[in-house]
């Protein structure tokens, strides 16, 4: 692999890190699941630390 | 679901089974080390020691790679959960001063990296991605630059090489800083969260320091992240006014694009929490889970941080970052210390 195939592959990979997930991008997955947390919480989960 | 879906899920699994063996062990070792040293080590130092101990020290095997990368998913859960710990006023008055002092220190970083890049002779489109990344954050931001300016692969991957590696640095030097110099846990927060580069090492540097300055760190780099958008814009402009990048026809699209949407989600869970939606176990709850994110996110942070990868910059782009960021965290410090004396951060 050369030097600019080595840096592509890494630069691919920050970019993979933040593309969409089954066509949804990651912040609105973010919020998706903190809601649902949230919901789950209201309705009386209790979360240890 | 399709087997193609359900395969993707399993390849994360290994990668976030390591995020939180090594997050948990930090989580285990934080008592035994601070019964040991006297001292209060922070469960977050000590993950992001071990996860860089495993990467650097070890070949982590493929398999583990896509769940690594899960770790700033879990950063933003974190993120969107903490804005319950924020009433409206606080984000009002911590935000507004971070957002005051953020818009100078743009200014500033963007100026010192400019004549640091032409001392240097870096590449015009490889100095304002230094740029970018240094007043604003870090990868995201260079990301979302790059496509903007039309900057080449090896450009943008030299630029978040040195600002990962940078970041990593203050990681452990600036909460140092901040304890010997006593700042208080909102000064250090929002000092951190304007002079971090990367959102993981803002919060994480935040957690170092202390619980709450964690808290305010993640408020100031948000803030931060608020603004990608209006930079990365005005850079494109420039680009596309000498004809180096393409015009920008919609603008208010630009912006929604840019937008890290996150930040919407920290917002509304503030706004809930003003209208006290939340009862005080609930609040408990918010932020155990959150710190279970962030336990996630920091054994990330250490198993991401390659330092063969860092030596691959080279010393010029390098030391270029490195100054323009002793720099512009020294001018945080002075703004943030006027604003500790009067305004009584």
């Amino acid at each position: 692999m050369t030097e600019e195939d080595q840096l592509n592959s890494e630069l691919s990979e920050h970019e993979r890190a933040r593309s969409a997930w089954f066509g949804l991008h990651i912040d609105w997955w973010a919020v998706g699941i903190a809601v649902v947390f949230a919901i789950l919480i209201k309705l009386g989960l209790n979360v240890p630390w | 679901m399709s087997n193609l879906n359900i395969n993707k899920i399993v390849n994360h699994l290994p990668g976030i089974a390591l995020l939180f063996i090594v997050g948990y062990i930090g989580k285990l070792l934080e008592p035994v080390l601070t019964g040991l040293t006297g001292v209060k080590i922070e469960y977050v130092l000590i993950a992001i020691i071990i996860g860089l101990l495993i990467r650097n020290l070890i070949k982590i095997p493929e398999i583990f790679n896509p769940g690594i990368d899960t770790y700033e998913l879990w950063l933003k859960i974190g993120i969107v959960l903490l804005g319950a710990r924020f009433v409206l006023q606080d984000i009002f008055k911590l935000g507004g001063i971070s957002l005051a002092l953020i818009i100078g220190e743009v200014f500033f970083a963007t100026a010192i990296m400019i004549l640091l890049g032409r001392y240097f002779k870096l590449s015009e489109k490889l100095t304002t991605l230094l740029a970018v990344g240094s007043s604003i954050c870090g990868v995201s931001a260079i990301i979302a630059a790059r496509g903007a300016i039309g900057a080449n692969n090896r450009d943008t991957a030299y630029a978040i090489a040195a600002i990962l590696g940078l970041g990593a640095a203050g990681l452990f030097i600036y909460p140092a800083i901040g304890h010997a110099l006593n700042l208080s846990d909102n000064a250090a927060g929002i000092w951190l969260g304007i002079s971090v580069d990367n959102t993981a090492e803002a919060v994480a540097a935040g957690g170092i320091f202390s619980e709450e300055a964690m808290r305010v760190s993640t408020l100031a780099k948000t803030m931060r992240n608020a603004l990608i958008g209006f930079v990365v814009l005005a850079w494109a402009m420039y680009y596309a006014s000498r004809g180096a990048a393409k015009e920008i026809t919609n603008k208010g699209q630009f912006l929604w694009d840019k937008f890290p949407k996150f930040v919407l989600g920290f917002f509304a869970f503030s706004i809930l929490s003003t209208l006290a939606v939340f009862g005080k176990g609930d609040i408990t709850s918010l932020k155990n889970l959150y710190q279970w994110f962030f336990l996630l996110t920091f054994a990330g942070v250490g198993l991401r941080t390659s330092i063969s990868e860092m030596r691959q910059v080279g010393m010029r782009p390098f030391v270029c970052g490195a100054i323009a960021e002793v720099a512009v965290t020294v001018f945080n410090l002075i703004i943030v210390y006027a604003a500790f004396i009067y305004l009584g951060l």
